[in-house]
């Protein structure tokens, strides 16, 4: 019996020490960039979606799995609670939106001042906030889809004809916007799965051996 | 006894035309900050933005002018579906309305012909500057607009951008922009005035009231010709 109980133990350890590993070899770099904000607006009925560019043109997934968390820059006027999106397509939001194409970052934009056009930032300067933390299936979807495309696009979306403005220029100042992505391999890889399912497996020899002796 | 009486009126002709102060034509200019307010408009299908309230210094009343046309300057970013009859209009309001379809129904404002459109120079999808050529006033905005004036004592109105159907329109009372050429980004803002200018002329009532009077006197003056005329018969005879 004590001798089962410390092979189950030392299974456990070795599982555990085996993740541990792989989730310190895990790393993560910051991609960042910044455009014009395009300022085209789309509504079908459905939704006000405005296009605010495209960024990361040319950046590959790499070993990354996903996206951890973000910073947005975005210059806006008379939203509340507006949507970024991050996905693949520059023209028809509803569309891409249908085909899962676009992906909800989280993140919420809302004017603190309504009727100033401001340069919002999420979720606060990047010199002394810490970023937004993204979820899990959304930050892998958009890592996916900037595997898959090698950019993404990037949009804010409202309720149908809600009053929200994305300007392109500002007194003929260029509006730009900036997005910065933190990401990483922090979800569970082939490699990772393969050690802790051989942890597992000789965690289960162990115990079958154990009852058979 | 007529040359007397025509003396008389002309006596008091001349005194009443040196003792009115008689209007001139001119432009009054009010340059205000921009306010950026937005409210529903047109049942809420549309929306109104506050564009500011401008005050005007009229040295001799309201009393006895006319206007006849308006411009404005202002910024401000348009979607691009917003011209021809869907282009934003002008209103006039007394101060602090806030629901201009019920103040436009009672008479507290009053929608005039000037239309800021997304084509008048400069257009773009953006925070812009547009001005307005002079646009004719009718008759009763011009009614209208004078008794707007007139309800308040610093002869000051609310003029706003109203449009039936579209939503996103934005009068900013201020425009940032993202400045990215130092290690952080930082926002630099801007803020923004507008200027309205009216034209008036004297008071097409004054005018007619003078011409009546004229046109008084140049009778008296024939009938008093035409005594004078048989007088003067009456004794050659």
């Amino acid at each position: 019996m004590l001798r089962f109980v410390r092979s189950v133990s030392t299974s456990i350890i070795a599982s555990l020490f085996l993740v541990l590993s792989t989730s310190t070899i895990a790393t993560a770099d910051i991609i960042k960039e910044f455009t014009q904000q395009s300022g085209v607006a789309e509504d079908f009925g459905l939704r006000r979606a405005v296009y605010l560019g495209r960024l990361f043109n040319g950046v590959d997934g790499g070993p990354f799995r996903r996206m951890d968390s973000m910073y947005a820059i975005v210059t806006l006027a008379q939203a509340t609670n507006v949507q970024l999106f991050a996905g693949d397509g520059n023209s028809n939001f509803d569309s891409a939106f249908s085909q899962g194409k676009m992906i909800d970052t989280g993140i919420r934009v809302t004017n603190s001042n309504q009727t100033d056009t401001q340069v919002v930032f999420v979720p606060g300067n990047p010199s002394n906030t810490p970023p937004f933390k993204i979820g899990v299936p959304a930050g892998v979807a958009i890592h996916d889809s900037l595997a898959a495309n090698n950019r993404l696009d990037f949009w804010l979306v409202g309720i149908t004809n809600s009053g929200f403005t994305v300007p392109s220029s500002v007194s003929g100042n260029v509006a730009n916007f900036f997005i910065q992505f933190d990401r990483s391999t922090a979800v569970p890889e082939p490699a990772s799965i393969l050690l802790a399912g051989s942890g597992l497996v000789a965690l289960l020899a162990r115990r079958r051996l154990g009852r058979s002796s | 006894m007529n040359a007397i009486k025509i003396a008389v009126v002309l006596g008091i002709l001349v005194a009443s035309t040196t003792l009115i102060p008689v209007a001139q034509a001119g432009i009054a200019t009010s340059t205000v900050d921009q306010n950026g307010t937005k409210i529903g408009f047109n049942a809420n299908n549309g929306s109104a933005s506050k564009i500011g309230t401008f005050d005007f210094n009229f040295p001799s009343g309201l009393a006895g002018l006319g206007f006849t046309e308006a411009r404005i300057r202002l910024s401000v970013q348009l979607p691009p579906e917003a011209f021809g009859d869907l282009a934003p209009q002008i209103v006039f309001a007394k101060l602090g309305e806030t629901n201009l379809d019920q103040a436009l129904i009672t008479g507290d404002a009053i929608r005039t012909d000037i239309r800021i459109s997304y084509n008048l120079f400069p257009s773009g999808l953006g925070i812009v500057e547009k001005q307005t050529d002079f646009i004719n006033l009718t008759g009763a905005q011009n009614l209208a607009l004078s008794a707007i004036l007139a309800s308040d004592p610093s002869s000051r109105l609310d003029a706003w951008l109203v449009s039936d159907t579209l939503t996103a329109i934005t009068v900013p009372a201020s425009g940032e922009f993202l400045d990215l050429s130092g290690p952080f980004p930082i926002a630099v803002v801007t803020r923004y005035n507008s200027t309205l200018d009216l034209k008036f002329v004297p008071e097409p009532s004054t005018s007619i009231a003078f011409t009546g009077l004229s046109l008084w006197l140049l009778r008296g003056a024939r009938s008093w010709s035409r005594d004078r005329n048989k007088k003067s018969a009456k004794i050659k005879g």
